[in-house]
C-alpha cells in the first residue's frame, strides 16, 4: 500500500499502538507479520519471493560463516549472489535482454518471442535482494556475525518502512537495532513525526502536484507543445526528488517511531556545486552499496587514472540499468559516467569540494553559477530517465530545439517557479540546520506544532481529493 | 495564562502557515478559486477572468475569458459580417479536460476560417460540463442569446434529455398550463444563501476551495473507497454510478420533449448526437432526425473503431474519459464536412454583412 494513502494511515494507526502494547521479545515476531501483511496488499504472491530470498539468505549466511574453508566460504557467497541476481535477473532484466537480441537477430530471420515471460515485477524487489546481498557479503568478509534468529532476519529483510523503496540498509547497521529490539525514545517519537509529516507534505504537496503535470506530458509528447514539454522535464527534475526524498523521510521517520534509525537517503543533491558531490548527495544509499561492493572491489582509484575512468563507467552503467531493464537507463548511466569521468579529469587529483561555506559575495555568486550548471546538467539526465525510449527522448529534444510558444506560459512559468522556490527553501533550510527534522529546531513548542498540523491538514485534504500516485521508485 | 498563550501563538502559526500554503497552492497551479459566480438571470455562470486548473483524463489550464466562457473572448456585440457559432454541450463541449487548442471549438473555428477567408468565423464555446438539455436550453435563452449567434450547435446525447436538476443554482424548466415555462426562483433557496456565504471566501482562497471539494468527497458515497481502497466493497463504488447514471424512461422526459421539438423548428439551430450509438426512435422523430441540421457522429465514431482506433483512451494518463486528442481531429473534420452544406443552404448567412440572423426563428 502506498504511503500516500489513507489506507496506509489506517494500517499505521492500527499497527503503531499495538506495536508499544506487544511485549517486547515478540515485537519483532510482530513487526514481521506486519510487514508481510503490508507488501502482501500489493500482491500475496510477492511473499512467496520474499520469503525464499530471506530463507536462502539466512541459511547461506550461516553456512559461510560455520565453513572451514575459503573455497567453500566463497561458495556459500557466490551462491547467495547467484540466487539474489538470478531473481532479479528474471523479473526485471530476463525480457529485456530476449527483446535486445530480438532485435539483433530477427533481421537474421531470427525469432526469439517465444521465450518472452509475461511477469510481473515484484515491488521492491531491486531494495532487497541488494539489502540481502550486502548481508552475505558482510558476512563472507567478516564484518558481520550472522544472526540465528530467522524472525530477526526475516525483519531485516522485510522491514515494511524501508522493504520497497529503501533507503537500503547495511546489515550491520540494521540487524543489531533489529536484533536489540529498541523502543523508541521520545525524542526519536518527537524526530518521527516531525519527518513523517515533512516527508508527507515533500512527497504529496510536491512530488504528486508537480508528478500529475509530468504523466500527462511524458505520457502523449505529441499532444503538447515545447513550453509544456521544457516544464515538464523541470517539474520531472523537481517531482522525483520530492518523492524520493519524501519517501525516505517518511520511511525514516516510521522507523524511529519503532526505535530504528536508518540512514539518510539524500543530502540536498540539488544544492550540489558539481556532479561528483551531486552523487555523494543523490540516493546515498545505493552509491553506498555500488560504491561497497563493485567500485572498490573492481579498483576503485587505486589502480591509475585510465583504471579509474573505467570503473567509474562501470558503476554508473550499472546505477543506470539498476534503475530499470531499458537501453534509456544505460544511456542515463552512460551520461552520468561521461560526467564524473570529465569531472574527475578536469580536478586533475585536487579534492572534490565539501559543504558550500560563505567566503564572500565572489564566492557566492561562483557556487549559484556551479549549482545552476550542475543542474542542468543533471536535468539532461532526466531525459533519457523519464522517455519510455530512445525514439520519445530523441522527439522530446527535438520539439525543444524547434521551440513552439505556448497559449499557457506565463501558467507554466509560474508553476515552475513554485515549484523550484519550495523545494530549494526546504533544501536550503536541510543545509543551513544541517538536519531533516529542522522544525524540531524550532524553539517555541506552540510553532512548531501549528507547523506541523498544517502541513498535515493540507496533506490530508489533497489526498483525499486526488489520486495518489505511485513513488517512481516503486517500479524499480 | 502560558495555555492561552500557547494556543495564540498555535493560532497565529497556523495562519501564517495557511498565508503562505495558499501562495503556494495558487501559484503551483495545483488548485484553482471557485471560478463560478451565480449570476440572478443566468443562475451559475463561470466567473469572468477566472482561472481553472482541471486534471482529468487530460490537463486544463487556463482562464475563463472576460465575458465567462472558454476560448476568445467574442463580444456579445458582433462585429459587423462576422458569422458567429454558438456551441452548447455538455462537458465534452466546454473541454476542461484538455488544451483549448487541441479542442475541436478551436480546430474548427480554424479550418472554417481558412475555407471562408472573406468572412470573419467566431466559434463561442458555451459548453458546460454537467448540463443536461434542459440546462442547455435555459443557458441559451438567458446568456447566449446576449452574442447574436448565427448559428447555435447542440453537442448532446441520449441521455442529455433525461432532466438531472443537480444544480439547485440554475434555472430548470417545467411544464405547466400545456407549456414551457422557466423557474427562476434558484436565489430564494438556503442553496443560494449558502453559496452567497461562502462565495466571498472560496472566490479568494484555492486552499479552502480545496477543503471544501474534499469536504464534499468525504460527504459522499465516494468516501469509503477513498478512506478503504481496494477493501471498500465493490457495490460502495459502483451504487454511486448506478444511482446517478440509471437510465430512466427517455420517452417520459415531457420537458426534453418539448425543448428538442422546438430546436428541431429552428433554423438556426443545428442538433449534433455526441454519441456512438443511435438515438431511441420516439427521440429520432422529436428531434426531425431526418432534418438537414442534424449532424450524426455515430457512423465516425463506427468508422474509428473499426479502423482500431481507441476514441476515448487517453495514453498520457492510461484511462478513459472524453474524446482525446485525435478524436478532437477527427470530429473537427467530421463537423465541418457536414456543416459546409448546411452553410452553403444558408447563403445569407455567409454574405449578409450584417450579420444578423434572417431566418425567423421558432416560437419559444
Amino acid at each position: 500500500m502506498l504511503f500516500n494513502s489513507y489506507i496506509f494511515l489506517l494500517f499505521a494507526g492500527i499497527v503503531l499502538p499495538i506495536f508499544f502494547a506487544v511485549p517486547r521479545r515478540y515485537r519483532n515476531h510482530y513487526l514481521l507479520l506486519v510487514s508481510y501483511l503490508f507488501y502482501g496488499y500489493w500482491d500475496w504472491r510477492f511473499c512467496g519471493l520474499l520469503a525464499f530470498s530471506t530463507v536462502s539468505d539466512f541459511f547461506l549466511g550461516q553456512w559461510l560463516h560455520d565453513a572451514k574453508t575459503d573455497r567453500r566460504r566463497k561458495n556459500f557467497l557466490w551462491t547467495s549472489i547467484a540466487i539474489n541476481i538470478g531473481v532479479l535477473f528474471s523479473f526485471k532484466y530476463f525480457n529485456f535482454f530476449i527483446d535486445s537480441f530480438q532485435e539483433i537477430i530477427t533481421p537474421l530471420g531470427g525469432n526469439l518471442d517465444f521465450l518472452h515471460l509475461s511477469i510481473i515485477l515484484p515491488v521492491g524487489i531491486s531494495f532487497y535482494t541488494f539489502q540481502t546481498m550486502s548481508y552475505t557479503i558482510d558476512v563472507y568478509r567478516r564484518n558481520l556475525t550472522p544472526t540465528r534468529s530467522i524472525i530477526d532476519f526475516g525483519l531485516f529483510v522485510a522491514f515494511f518502512p524501508q522493504l520497497v523503496a529503501g533507503p537500503i540498509e547495511k546489515a550491520k547497521n540494521l540487524l543489531p537495532q533489529i536484533i536489540n529490539k529498541p523502543t523508541p525514545t521520545k525524542l526519536q517519537i518527537r524526530e518521527g513525526i516531525t519527518l513523517i509529516g515533512i516527508g508527507f507534505f515533500k512527497k504529496v504537496m510536491i512530488g504528486d502536484t508537480t508528478g500529475r503535470f509530468v504523466d500527462r506530458v511524458f505520457g502523449e509528447m505529441e499532444a503538447f507543445g515545447s513550453g509544456e514539454l521544457l516544464t515538464a522535464l523541470v517539474l520531472f527534475s523537481i517531482q522525483i526528488y520530492a518523492d524520493f526524498s519524501g519517501y525516505s523521510s517518511i520511511a525514516r521517520g516510521l522507523a524511529k517511531l519503532l526505535g530504528i534509525e536508518l540512514i539518510r537517503n539524500f543530502e540536498q543533491p540539488y544544492l550540489s556545486a558539481s556532479i561528483s558531490e551531486f552523487w555523494r548527495r543523490w540516493h546515498i544509499s545505493l552509491g553506498a552499496w555500488i560504491k561497497d561492493y563493485i567500485y572498490i572491489p573492481l579498483g576503485g582509484n587505486r589502480k591509475g587514472e585510465l583504471r579509474t575512468y573505467v570503473n567509474l563507467m562501470i558503476t554508473m552503467v550499472l546505477i543506470g540499468l539498476w534503475h530499470g531493464a531499458s537501453w534509456t537507463f544505460v544511456v542515463y548511466g552512460l551520461l552520468n559516467g561521461i560526467y564524473l569521468v570529465v569531472h574527475r579529469y578536469v580536478l586533475n587529483g585536487s579534492k572534490i569540494a565539501g559543504r558550500y561555506a560563505y567566503k564572500g559575495v565572489k564566492s557566492f555568486l561562483f557556487f549559484i553559477v556551479s549549482v545552476v550548471f550542475t543542474n542542468i546538467l543533471v536535468m539532461i539526465t532526466r531525459i533519457f530517465f523519464r522517455s519510455p525510449t530512445f525514439a520519445d527522448a530523441a522527439y522530446f529534444v527535438e520539439r525543444i530545439v524547434q521551440w513552439e510558444s505556448s497559449p499557457i506560459a506565463s501558467d507554466l512559468v509560474m508553476m515552475s517557479i513554485a515549484f523550484a522556490v519550495m523545494t530549494f527553501a526546504l533544501d536550503a533550510i536541510e543545509y543551513y540546520t544541517q538536519r531533516h527534522d529542522y522544525i524540531l529546531q524550532i524553539k517555541h513548542r506552540a510553532v512548531r506544532y501549528g507547523i506541523l498540523t498544517s502541513l498535515f491538514f493540507v496533506v490530508l485534504v489533497y489526498m483525499f481529493q486526488y489520486e495518489p500516485l505511485p513513488f517512481i521508485y516503486f517500479q524499480f | 495564562m502560558k495555555y492561552v498563550k500557547f494556543v495564540s501563538i498555535f493560532i497565529l502559526t497556523v495562519a501564517a502557515m495557511m498565508v503562505l500554503l495558499e501562495a503556494y497552492i495558487r501559484w503551483g497551479r495545483i488548485e484553482s478559486t471557485l471560478n463560478t459566480d451565480v449570476d440572478p438571470t443566468i443562475g451559475r455562470v463561470r466567473k469572468a477572468n477566472a482561472q481553472y486548473i482541471y486534471y482529468n483524463e487530460g490537463v486544463s489550464i487556463g482562464k475563463f475569458n472576460e465575458y465567462g466562457y472558454i476560448g476568445p473572448a467574442y463580444h456579445p456585440q458582433k462585429p459587423s459580417g462576422a458569422l458567429r457559432i454558438a456551441l452548447l454541450g455538455d462537458s465534452y463541449t466546454e473541454g476542461l479536460y484538455m488544451a483549448e487548442e487541441q479542442h475541436f471549438r478551436s480546430l474548427l473555428e480554424e479550418k472554417l476560417q481558412r475555407n471562408y477567408p472573406e468572412k470573419e468565423i467566431q466559434l463561442l464555446n458555451f459548453g458546460r460540463s454537467g448540463f443536461d438539455l434542459s440546462d442547455m436550453y435555459a443557458y441559451e435563452k438567458n446568456f447566449v442569446v446576449q452574442f447574436h449567434p448565427d448559428l447555435v450547435l447542440y453537442v448532446i446525447n441520449p441521455f442529455d434529455f433525461i432532466q438531472r436538476n443537480t444544480d439547485p443554482l440554475v434555472p430548470y424548466w417545467y411544464v405547466e398550463d400545456d407549456s414551457l415555462k422557466l423557474n427562476m426562483n434558484f436565489t430564494q433557496g438556503q442553496a443560494h444563501r449558502t453559496y452567497q456565504m461562502m462565495k466571498g471566501v472560496l472566490q479568494q482562497s484555492a486552499l479552502l476551495q480545496m477543503t471544501k471539494n474534499a469536504y464534499n468527497l468525504a460527504k459522499s458515497e465516494q468516501a469509503s473507497s477513498i478512506i478503504l481502497d481496494k477493501l471498500a466493497s465493490k457495490e460502495d463504488e459502483l451504487s454511486h454510478f448506478k444511482q446517478n447514471y440509471r437510465i430512466k424512461d427517455i420517452t417520459q422526459q415531457e420537458v426534453s420533449r418539448r425543448i428538442i421539438t422546438q430546436l428541431a423548428a429552428r433554423q438556426d439551430v443545428i442538433i449534433v448526437n455526441r454519441d456512438s450509438k443511435q438515438w431511441p426512435e420516439e427521440i429520432r422523430q422529436w428531434a426531425s432526425i431526418d432534418s438537414a441540421r442534424f449532424i450524426d457522429l455515430g457512423p465516425l465514431f463506427a468508422q474509428l473503431h473499426e479502423t482500431g482506433h481507441d476514441t476515448h483512451y487517453w495514453k498520457s494518463t492510461n484511462q478513459t474519459g472524453h474524446w482525446n486528442v485525435k478524436t478532437q481531429q477527427h470530429v473537427t473534420t467530421y463537423l465541418l464536412s457536414k456543416l459546409q452544406p448546411i452553410l452553403q443552404q444558408n447563403q445569407r448567412v455567409l454574405t449578409d454583412r450584417g450579420g444578423v440572423i434572417t431566418k425567423a426563428r421558432a416560437s419559444r
